[in-house]
């Protein structure tokens, strides 16, 4: 049996992802998305991967997620009227079901998978750099071995932002 | 102090080495190039744009010429993160090509129609880099930021006529398929880099492509393995516009900006096609004989499916939007057979040439693309995302010139003799043929004659039927009508040179 | 934690995964369609690190790190794309988009 903790982080992002694809009001659904995302993060603590869980609380439970709820209350996205679609999520809820059957038969087989890990495994506790629980680990790693994409991921955020520019700015006339 | 010191030189002799820099200058210098455009922007005066596209495309040639001289030069650069050889310098000059066309095609196009250049040139150029970048990645994380900054730019210049809904309508299409895409192939990349790292001894890097190599060498058959190969297929196969994925094809391509769906056709499908390629010759090298087959229902699929939808289409874009993926078909057959040879040893070398011929095609699905797309970008059409096959009615009236690089461009793509398109579809048939692969043999014989239906219809329009009477001729500048005439001869001359090559050789 | 394995995080990841692929395919809100992508993303993430933590390796968790900045930078890309067609048509239901339609 896995660990009580787990089952309740697994059970809170699974029915916040029920929110998210059932819910026909784009705000609950954000809601949802926010709850998700926060239980991954829990997850992300659980695994002791604390700086990344940390990341993924500021960068997208806070700034995405306010940017969509935003842009939500911008566009001022009413749900639609009539009939809630049944068909439409049954047919969801079948694939669904289908697609985690064809995930629990991948990993339900007893093997490598069903490896625990102890709280820190010994070479972890020799070698703490090895794995990520600090931010300097991540530094030395990113400004070192992958220097490289770091400065590849900041063409790409430059590209965006001018991106995001060009698209929202008031259109010239043409000529 | 000493401790700091020790410390600092311990980073030094981690963090990427000169040598290494020096080995990316053309992508540096695009790159660089991209971010200058903007900075021209903001200085220039206005009567001085025009210098804008002029530097991006010196810029252009000159990193095409850093990357011709880098022919020889192989290795593994940045730790492992990339890995060049041969044809990367090929892969690199392909991307080159394709920006400094989409350039030509664009500048006015968007110009015309009060989109700002500089902006356009810059995303051109950084989506450019990227792809150069894309096309030598040995290691997950710079393969997936390299294809993630080329989709993240081809989603603004999807929807870059932000005035037209259809323009912004199919970046949001865009947006979907390729989130969907990336998604996908990430969580293909990560199982395999977790199956990877189960195997891999202490210390080894499991997002290397060759460590996931070594890996699956052993342990290939694992369900996690398998499935995580499947969805990097299905990501790339997004990416490619291949079947069963080509369903966003279609609409992205019709309502993008002419420039952009040229961009999209080439650039774009390269991107997949050099992915595509090394992934198989990488991480999935250990899987090949459970990968051929697979390939070759993809590429089955997409020569059927883009030309029978092909022929029902009354819209140019969209007819050579399906017509693309019947592209993607032939590619992947390549494809296919370069891997299906590679599993067989010593079949006269001919797993070392599949991939050179993989490229030949592309170039020649290049040029026609661009001398078809450049013609219909310099027609002025009442709407963009609309250009029915009627409003090309006695084109060569019109326009002799546009009409003849059309019907060139157009020959070259359905593989009329002597055109270089021809002999590429020689070339990928003769790689069947060695790869013994008859099906697919017979799937693109059929795929070839079913296109030219419907290729010939567009060819008859715009030559041989009469237009409607008063139209006054458009007034189309030089640069416009020159270079579809010019990408459509140099097809013909690329196709008649090699046809003397060959008789001589 | 003793008795939570590999095998339960990667469940709980496919299982997110799933959901999120399902929406995309079902929702026909964009901005709800667009936030099932990002949930699929985040489920890769929630692979990753599970993998590095039982795996002992660290290069997977700064792939995560890239992850999140390529999405965010998606995400910035996505929505003003969303929001640029909503002001051009008032719609954001992607059945209602239609001008497209082969007419």
């Amino acid at each position: 049996m896995p660990d009580p903790l787990f089952v309740f982080i697994a059970a809170l992002t699974l029915g916040a992802c029920c929110l998210l694809v059932a819910s026909r009001n784009p705000v609950t659904s954000a809601m949802g998305m926010i709850l998700a995302l926060v239980g991954i993060a829990a997850e992300f603590f659980l695994l002791d991967a604390y700086f990344l869980g940390v990341l993924q609380v500021l960068v997208y439970a806070g700034a995405v997620m306010v940017l969509f709820l935003f842009i939500i209350m911008l566009l001022d996205v009413q749900p639609p009227g009539g009939a809630y679609p049944w068909k439409r999520a049954l047919a969801g809820g079948a694939a669904f079901l289908l697609l985690s059957a064809a995930a629990f038969a991948l990993l339900a087989p007893e093997g490598s998978l069903a490896k625990a890990a102890g709280p820190t495994p010994p070479e972890l506790a020799a070698n703490p750099e090895s794995y990520a629980t600090a931010a300097k680990a991540f530094g030395r790693s990113l400004y070192t071995k992958y220097m490289l994409p770091l400065q590849m991921a900041g063409l790409l955020l430059l590209l965006a932002l001018v991106g995001v520019v060009t698209l929202a700015k008031a259109p010239k006339s043409a000529d | 102090m000493t401790h700091a010191l020790a410390a600092l030189d311990a980073f030094k002799s981690a963090a990427p080495q000169a040598g290494d820099w020096a080995s990316i200058l053309p992508e540096i210098l695009v790159a660089g190039l991209g971010v200058f455009a903007l900075l021209q922007a903001l200085t220039l005066p206005a009567s001085g744009r025009w210098l804008i596209p002029a530097v991006a495309r010196v810029g252009l040639l000159l990193a095409g010429f850093l990357a011709y001289q880098a022919g020889e030069s192989e290795g593994a650069r940045f730790g492992g993160l990339l890995q060049q050889d041969a044809s990367t310098h090929l892969w690199r000059q392909l991307f080159l090509l394709c920006a400094l066309l989409t350039s030509l095609v664009g500048g006015r196009f968007f110009r015309q129609r009060g989109a700002d250049e500089a902006e356009f040139h810059h995303i051109l150029l950084l989506v450019t880099a990227s792809l150069m970048m894309l096309a030598q990645s040995s290691h997950v994380v710079t393969f997936f930021v390299a294809l993630e900054t080329a989709t993240v730019g081809l989603y603004v210049l999807c929807g870059f006529l932000r005035r037209s809904a259809a323009s912004l309508e199919a970046g949001v299409r865009y947006l979907v398929a390729g989130g969907l895409s990336s998604a996908l192939l990430l969580m293909g990349f990560v199982l395999l880099h977790g199956v990877a790292g189960m195997h891999l001894p202490k210390g080894a890097d499991p997002l290397q492509f060759a460590s996931i190599a070594a890996a699956l060498l052993g342990h290939g058959g694992e369900p996690l393995a398998l499935v995580g190969a499947a969805l990097v297929l299905a990501g790339l196969g997004f990416k490619l516009g291949a079947f069963p994925f080509h369903g966003w094809v279609p609409d992205v391509y019709q309502g993008a900006p002419t420039p952009t769906t040229a961009l999209l056709a080439t650039a774009s499908k390269s991107a997949g096609v050099v992915g595509l390629v090394l992934v198989v010759s990488g991480p999935l090298a250990p899987l090949a004989a459970k990968l051929s087959p697979v390939l070759a229902v993809l590429a089955g699929g997409s020569l059927l499916a883009g030309n029978l939808a092909a022929l029902g289409s009354s819209d140019t874009k969209r007819a050579l939007a399906l017509s693309g993926v019947s592209h993607a078909g032939f590619l992947l057959a390549g494809i296919a057979g370069l891997v299906t040879l590679r599993s067989q040893e010593g079949v006269f070398g001919a797993a070392d040439i599949a991939l050179p011929i993989v490229l030949a095609y592309l170039l020649a699905y290049v040029l026609g693309t661009f001398a078809t797309m450049g013609a219909l970008a310099a027609l002025p059409a009442e709407s963009d995302e609309r250009r029915p096959l009627v409003a090309l009615r006695g084109l060569i009236r019109r326009s002799p010139s546009l009409a003849a690089g059309l019907t060139l461009g157009i020959g070259s793509l359905a593989g009329i003799p002597p055109s270089i398109g021809f002999f590429a579809k020689v070339l990928i048939l003769w790689v069947l043929v060695s790869a013994e692969a008859w099906t697919l043999l017979a799937l693109a014989v059929v795929s070839v004659a079913v296109s030219i239906h419907y290729y010939f219809s567009i060819i008859r329009e715009a030559t041989v039927r009469t237009a409607p009477d008063g139209e006054v001729p458009p007034r189309i500048p030089l640069l416009d009508r020159a270079l579809p005439l010019g990408l459509g001869i140099l097809t013909v001359l690329l196709g008649l040179g090699s046809l003397i090559k060959a008789a001589l050789g | 934690m003793e008795s939570t394995t590999l095998a339960h995080h990667l469940l709980l990841a496919a299982l997110v995964f799933c959901a999120g692929l399902t929406g995309v395919l079902v929702r026909r809100n964009l901005l709800v369609t667009y936030m099932c992508l990002e949930l699929m993303l985040a489920a890769t993430m929630l692979a990753l690190v599970a993998f590095s933590r039982f795996n002992g390796t660290m290069d997977g968790a700064v792939l995560v790190f890239f992850v999140i900045t390529v999405a965010a930078a998606e995400v910035a890309v996505g929505l003003a794309l969303i929001v640029a067609l909503f002001r051009r048509t008032g719609a954001v239901g992607s059945d209602r988009l239609d001008s497209l339609a082969d007419r």
